[in-house]
């Protein structure tokens, strides 16, 4: 009863799918989805091949989208926070009689599509952290559908099944697909909207025991069960770990030795928002204010006239570390950190947070 | 209002006029300044204004005295010392009767209203002293609101401390013990010879004094800790911390201290909050 009266209110609040559903169509299925999205007037956002590289853009075509790529977001330097946070945004005008408006910043209602479960997830994050942001809120705002392509098989770096953020996708979107095969795409219903799309496209209505529904879900588990190999126990016992940990300097500093504080980490990060702004005067005796990304591994982050609160690399190591999976546990909500392996994939030096989980893991962990 | 409309009205800063600097020392400056349109409700002892001067830069700087209501606006005091690009601009630049922008305030303020009844400590160091004046001024104003009041202010030397043409005035205050001190002997020197904790270290405090702190952050923390060590209610203990402040309303992240924001959910915390992240270098 208690059960069913939480499932209720989750639902009413649209933050859990209701009973999984199934579809099966084709590729040309997505490209239906695509278009029946424009003709409603949505501009499709996702992840994009361009030149060489995935970057996250307007998609005009099925044909530029990496479909059916496992682990894209850990290859991508981009994120969906190109879309909803980007950096370089012109964030205030002033006058020459100092006079200060915030600068147009219209977007138009859009749509997330081919995006992956744990970019899904950082969602979740960003809507906390940039609560009182009226730029994020704006974008925000206008996001009205949410397609999302569930992973089949990880990529080297990811990690989303021991965050629990992936390769599934969880909530929050309208409708998940995933490739089985050259051509055969398994839909989920996320939202009844999403549900009604599926019926307007006219795609097969399948049960959960089809040959098709099965096979999705076990290499969806197979994928969850190789990322977790490394971490026997999981992630539990890690808030209470990295509390223990805290006061290690020689811990934090045989960990951070190679980081070089380029912050490479915190730009991929999907959930790392920070952000610093730039002042400038104009000619005319008016100014304008950028805001644009900072990272907490850089060494400027933080910096007061005077001093500096963290003066070494292994301190900003830490609270990059801190931040992702401490911080959240003690304001109790969702952890920081999607397991997309951005950071891991983007780090220079080769520094894996996985690993350092992992050390955290076995130095503080109540056995 | 919309929400959107607020959360606008906090990332805008409105233009406010310079009306009277006073120089306190070679390095630091008191702004009067007229802001229209808002109340002085707001402007609570302990909250912060981000002070913006065009094409310049943005900075933190707490409300050093209590404001007062005039002509549908408020005057506030600012008292700015000269460390930062921001700062020392401003005291080069900024005459009486120029612009400036201003956010806020922000920031939740020192919890007096709930030490109304109690002996209150309030410990300053430096340019820390500024925050915690308007405490000592409402004190002055609703004396038969508060028990024994214990100020303990220390500077580097005589020729750094602020609010000179007060400070004698500040002994008059009935039922006081008040201390002034410099971190070297100096020539003239009436006042003590000491650094803020080793003062309180030497005099004798209730212990169900509530406290309030602001200095360099080192001071803070051994200050703290010796009320603590002595018997003091570390949830009666209060410290006002430095961050690095972009936007003051929780959004840019650059302010984080432990799991703390302090320009949203500080910059004013009781020790007990804050201790265990205290002792942790860098966190």
């Amino acid at each position: 009863m208690l059960i069913n009266i939480l499932f209720l209110k989750l639902k009413i609040e649209g933050r859990v799918s209701m009973e999984a559903e199934y579809y099966v169509g084709s590729r040309q299925s997505l490209k239906k989805i695509l278009n029946e999205l424009k003709s409603r007037g949505l501009k499709v956002l996702g992840p994009k091949k361009s030149s060489g590289s995935i970057v996250y853009g307007e998609i005009s075509d099925i044909e530029e989208m990496p479909l059916g790529i496992g682990g894209l977001s850990s290859i991508t330097h981009h994120s969906i926070k190109e879309i909803l946070h980007p950096s370089n945004q012109r964030f205030l005008y002033t006058d020459s009689n100092y006079t200060s408006h915030i600068p147009e910043n219209g977007t138009e209602s859009f749509a997330l599509f081919g995006i992956r479960p744990c970019d899904l997830s950082s969602l979740q994050i960003t809507d906390l952290l940039l609560s009182e942001d009226p730029f994020y809120n704006n974008r925000r705002s206008k996001l009205t559908w949410v397609i999302v392509e569930e992973c089949q098989e990880p990529g080297i770096f990811c990690f989303c099944s021991l965050i629990g953020t992936g390769p599934t996708a969880k909530a929050d979107f309208d409708i998940s697909y995933a490739l089985i095969g050259r051509d055969c795409v398994v839909f989920r219903k996320g939202t009844e909207k999403g549900e009604k799309m599926l019926k307007i496209l006219q795609l097969k209505e399948v049960d959960e025991n089809s040959k098709e529904v099965l096979l999705y879900k076990q290499r969806a588990e197979a994928a969850a069960v190789s990322m977790k190999k490394r971490f026997r126990e999981g992630l539990s016992g890690l808030p209470e770990a990295l509390d223990a940990s805290l006061g290690d300097v020689s811990f934090w500093k045989k960990i951070s030795d190679r980081c070089i504080g380029c912050s490479n980490c915190n730009m991929v990060c999907p959930t790392c928002t920070c952000s610093e702004f730039l002042d400038e005067a104009m000619m005319d005796g008016s100014a304008e204010r950028q805001r644009f990304w900072v990272g907490c591994l850089s060494p400027v982050y933080g910096e007061v006239a005077g001093t500096h609160f963290r003066k070494e690399q292994y301190m900003r190591y830490r609270h990059f570390v801190l931040h992702k999976f401490l911080f959240p546990f003690i304001k109790q909500v969702p952890s920081g950190c999607v397991g997309c392996g951005r950071c891991i994939a983007f780090c220079p030096m080769g520094l894996d947070l996985r690993n350092t989980l992992q050390e955290v893991l076995i130095k503080y962990a109540k056995k | 209002m919309l929400k959107s409309e607020e959360i606008k009205k906090k990332v805008v800063p409105n233009a406010a006029e310079v009306v009277e600097i006073i120089e306190e020392t070679k390095d630091t400056k008191t702004y009067k300044i007229f802001i229209k349109g808002k109340v002085s409700d707001e402007f609570r002892p302990g909250r912060f204004l981000m002070v913006y001067l065009k094409g310049s830069g943005e900075i933190p700087i707490s409300l050093s005295d209590l404001a007062q209501d005039k002509d549908n606006g408020v005057l506030a005091i600012l008292t700015v010392r000269g460390v930062g690009v921001v700062s020392q601009y401003m005291l080069s630049k900024v005459r009486e009767g120029d612009k400036i922008g201003v956010r806020g305030p922000f920031g939740n303020g020192w919890p007096i209203e709930n030490a109304r009844g109690k002996d209150i400590l309030i410990a300053g160091g430096g340019i820390g002293f500024a925050p915690l004046r308007p405490i000592l001024n409402y004190i002055r104003k609703n004396r038969k609101d508060f028990g024994k009041v214990y100020l303990v202010y220390g500077a580097r030397s005589p020729w750094d401390m602020l609010y000179k043409y007060e400070l004698e005035s500040y002994k008059e205050l009935p039922n006081s013990e008040i201390h002034f001190t410099i971190d070297r002997p100096a020539e003239g020197w009436k006042g003590e010879v000491g650094l803020v904790p080793d003062i309180l270290g030497r005099i004798k405090l209730s212990t169900d004094a509530w406290s309030f702190i602001c200095g360099p952050e080192i001071m803070m923390k051994i200050a703290s800790k010796r009320l603590y060590e002595f018997g003091m209610d570390p949830k009666r203990i209060f410290v006002s911390l430095e961050r690095r402040m972009r936007c003051g309303i929780g959004i840019c992240g650059t302010c984080q201290f432990g799991h703390y924001y302090v320009c949203k959910d500080g910059p004013v915390f009781s020790y007990k909050d804050v201790y265990r992240y205290m002792e942790v270098e860098g966190i």
